[in-house]
């Protein structure tokens, strides 16, 4: 079976998964639910990097999956398992890891600024009419109130123009193609079907492609550039709204408690906060939650067993601990390791 | 005077076929029903007049985002800022604020589901409305191949908002749909200009063949009309196929993500590609004067489909080509189709029995799995809103269902007929029957071209890329 990036890419996450995972808790992984478990599923198995970055149809990931099967890559039972001829299609490094998952979003958002702003500006440099490449209303209008602190339109055009150029360089071939033609200006880009067409790649491995060049171009950008300054103000914060807010309460000194009572939270939501603040936060009083002893075993029994998996973990604890105070262990262990 | 406007802003040296007569009739504050072709400047007859009133708004009414979107991009693009929009699109704060400047705009577009809101008629009612346009009118009859039911309601509207001047505007209409538009829309003592629906630039061409030689006839065809030429399907994946097959083509549908979608459109009206395989989601309100060729690979729902789409070749009055391509069997999807748009008897059955024990839609939806987005469901629950029965809704779809049906039936006789087409098409229109050159291939009058088509292409190089995107628009793809 060809070895397209998009098999590539579900590949490697399952080998993450350590046999520990379900086929939807890979679904949700992929699509960026940002619910407790798909986000701690994301933290600890290492695919932040692809959490929300393949947000594949249902059919379309069913397909994948069959298509690993059937080629004797991965087995489906009530979890996705690796099998060893599976093994030996991962290469290194993962291309999962270049996908930028963990900014949640920010590359695309930055995308869409950067190309609406070329198009605009050339566009309106030269007088000639254009229909904007991004149509979210959010970045319109971004882009209209940017354009107008633009001093001089030409010494912007030539210093972006430099800076993507001098980057481009450090990219391969391949990468800097997939940038400069779907970027517009006076000449438009091409559409996805139609580069996927002319660089002879499924539609879906070259999106991805897209986003790993992307990523890595602004990568080599210096910090100070024009362009990774059309991002400065992009949220890219992990933790969802909600569980910021409880942050932002825990940090002005209210106890777990007060703000459940004050913020309305089910007992479970709390927790689900704090198990994301656990894995986000720099630092967290983790005392609060657990005592030292508990927080020892925890940590043996994972490097022991090498495992993620809640219920395991609790079966071979010798001191009584729930599961909330298991996920909140782990959670600190990923920071620290 | 209205010369000396067209000229200023509008930077028309002179008025087109109708539209004149059009403004003048609205200036004199005539109630108004235009037919004018596609192509043929309906916005100028709206547009104009404002400028020639006291103060005062011009409500647009229109069905379609995309078009409501073109046409103030247009209107900005001639430095008219007095000018918003009400959709489904603006933040309730965004439309807060617009309704707040409701009397320094000089247009105001909306969908017909905003305007049915009772807060922005309120508001519309509060302020001097100089004239009330009703877009693709024909959306207003169910003897239109567009039948919507939110235009039902315009003409209650209109007279809650002191029954302003109205002008209904539509490119293709029948004695019976302009009647309709009459009625609907409460018009009284209507002046109905009626420009042909003829496109004399216009060649039409029908080809039948067997299925399995389509492609074939589709390939053999292309080498003898001229580029840039639209190819229609009717469905995504055929249109996706059909890319793939015919050289230095490309496709457009509504699966795009949106930024392809915006993409291919400015490819295309900047010529820097010249074939576009796309399905009806392409079209509506893209301006572009030098389409040669449209090809529909498989025939549309009805003759002023058919009309509004062919409409988009030769805007800029040159020869034009129209091909119809015909394989027996080709009328099924088209059946199946007008099936899907209603909802089966046993939805029907269903949702009443549930909805008479006094359950709620979304209760129903989830127990019977319903897409609340499926458009036959919408329209089942429209219904059951407004109150109907069981037995009216099936009676009202069985009456709908036949309407369409007959209308394909009217397609399928265009294709089959052995004499003028374009005497069939007039005909249709209940007009009278033309003599021209390059009529059809019927008459036997066509032209044939001799197109150049590139084959191949230039090899894909980034720092030459990245220069034009830039700087320079050298011609090369």
């Amino acid at each position: 079976m060809e070895k397209t990036i998009v098999r590539q890419v579900v590949l490697e996450a399952i080998s993450r998964l350590q046999n520990e995972r379900t086929d939807r808790s890979l679904f949700h992984l992929l699509q960026g639910k940002r619910s407790a478990t798909s986000l701690q599923d994301a933290h600890f198995y290492g695919l932040e990097a692809v959490f929300g970055m393949l947000p594949l149809k249902k059919d379309r990931f069913e397909q994948v999956l069959h298509e690993l099967e059937h080629a004797g890559w991965i087995k489906r039972e009530q979890n996705l398992l690796m099998t060893d001829a599976g093994k030996a299609q991962l290469g290194s490094p993962f291309l999962l890891d270049d996908l930028g998952g963990e900014l949640r979003g920010y590359p695309m958002q930055l995308w869409k600024r950067v190309s609406l702003m070329i198009q605009s500006i050339v566009c309106l440099d030269e007088k000639t009419f254009f229909i904007p490449v991004q149509q979210d209303s959010g970045v319109k209008e971004w882009v209209k109130q940017q354009i107008r602190q633009v001093a001089e339109r030409s010494v912007w055009k030539a210093a972006v123009y430099q800076e993507l150029n001098q980057a481009l360089h450090q990219l391969t071939e391949r990468e800097a193609i997939l940038i400069t033609y779907r970027l517009s200006g006076l000449k438009t880009g091409l559409s996805f079907p139609q580069l996927s067409e002319r660089l002879g790649t499924d539609l879906l491995s070259l999106q991805l492609e897209f986003v790993i060049a992307w990523r890595r171009c602004l990568r080599v950008l210096p910090e100070d550039s024009l362009i990774l300054s059309l991002g400065n103000d992009i949220n890219h914060f992990k933790m969802t709204q909600s569980a910021q807010k409880t942050w932002d309460l825990l940090k002005q000194g209210y106890t777990v408690p007060q703000i459940a009572e004050r913020r309305r939270l089910k007992k479970s939501t709390m927790e689900d906060h704090l198990v994301e603040i656990a894995m986000y936060a720099p630092v967290f009083p983790i005392e609060q939650f657990v005592a030292a002893a508990q927080y020892e075993e925890v940590i043996q029994i994972t490097d022991r067993l090498q495992t993620f998996s809640l219920k395991r973990i609790k079966q071979e604890l010798t001191q009584e601990m729930d599961y909330f105070q298991i996920r909140i262990v782990l959670a600190r262990k990923v920071v620290h390791s | 005077m209205m010369e000396e406007v067209l000229k200023r802003v509008f930077r028309y040296g002179a008025f087109r076929d109708g539209q004149r007569q059009i403004v003048e009739s609205v200036l004199a504050g005539h109630d108004t029903v235009a037919i004018l072709p596609t192509g043929g400047g309906k916005s100028i007859c709206y547009q104009l007049p404002s400028y020639l009133q006291p103060a005062g708004l011009t409500v647009i009414v229109s069905p379609l985002l995309s078009l409501i979107e073109d046409q103030i991009m247009q209107i900005k693009r001639r430095g008219e800022r007095a000018v918003a929009k009400l959709t489904s699109l603006e933040s309730r704060d965004q439309k807060e604020e617009i309704l707040r400047h409701l009397n320094q705009l000089r247009y105001l577009y909306l969908s017909p589901e905003q305007l049915a809101a009772p807060q922005i008629q309120q508001r519309l009612a509060e302020i001097k409305i100089n004239l009330f346009v009703v877009d693709e009118a024909h959306c207003i009859s169910q003897w239109g191949h567009e039948f919507r039911t939110d235009y039902a309601k315009l003409g209650e509207i209109r007279q809650r908002l002191s029954n302003p001047t109205c002008l209904a505007l539509t490119a293709t209409a029948t004695a019976q749909v302009e009647q309709d538009i009459i009625r609907g829309l409460a018009l009284t003592q209507a002046k109905r200009i009626r420009h042909s629906v003829n496109r004399p630039e216009i060649q039409l061409i029908v080809e039948q063949t067997e299925p399995s030689k389509k492609d074939e006839v589709l390939s053999r065809r292309l080498e003898t009309v001229n580029r840039p030429c639209v190819i229609y399907t009717t469905t995504r994946k055929e249109a996706e196929r059909i890319a793939s097959i015919v050289p230095q083509a490309a496709y457009y549908h509504a699966g795009l993500e949106p930024e392809d979608r915006q993409l291919i459109q400015q490819q295309f009206l900047h010529d820097e590609i010249d074939c576009l395989v796309c399905t009806s989601a392409f079209g509506m309100g893209v301006d572009k004067g030098n389409v040669r060729t449209v090809i529909h690979y498989t025939m549309p729902a009805t003759i002023e489909a058919y009309m509004q789409e062919i409409g988009r070749a030769g805007r800029d009055g040159q020869p034009s080509t129209a091909v119809l391509l015909y394989a027996p069997g080709d009328q099924q999807l088209q059946q199946f189709l007008v099936d899907k748009q209603y909802a089966s008897l046993l939805w029907i059955d269903q949702v009443t029995q549930y909805r008479g024990r006094g359950e709620s839609f979304e209760a129903i939806e989830q127990r019977l799995h319903l897409d609340p987005d499926d458009p036959a469901y919408r329209l089942l629950k429209g219904q059951l809103t407004e109150g109907k029965t069981k037995s009216q809704i099936i009676e009202w779809q069985e009456e709908r269902k036949k309407i369409r049906l007959r209308e394909l039936m009217q397609m399928i006789n265009y294709i089959q007929n052995m004499f003028c087409r374009r005497a069939f098409i007039l005909e249709h229109f209940d007009e009278r029957p033309v003599v021209q050159d390059r009529c059809c291939d019927n008459c036997g009058t066509i032209t044939m071209d001799e197109p150049v088509v590139r084959t191949g292409f230039a090899q894909l190089d980034w720092k030459n890329r990245l220069e034009e995107v830039f700087f320079s628009s050298r011609p090369s793809v």
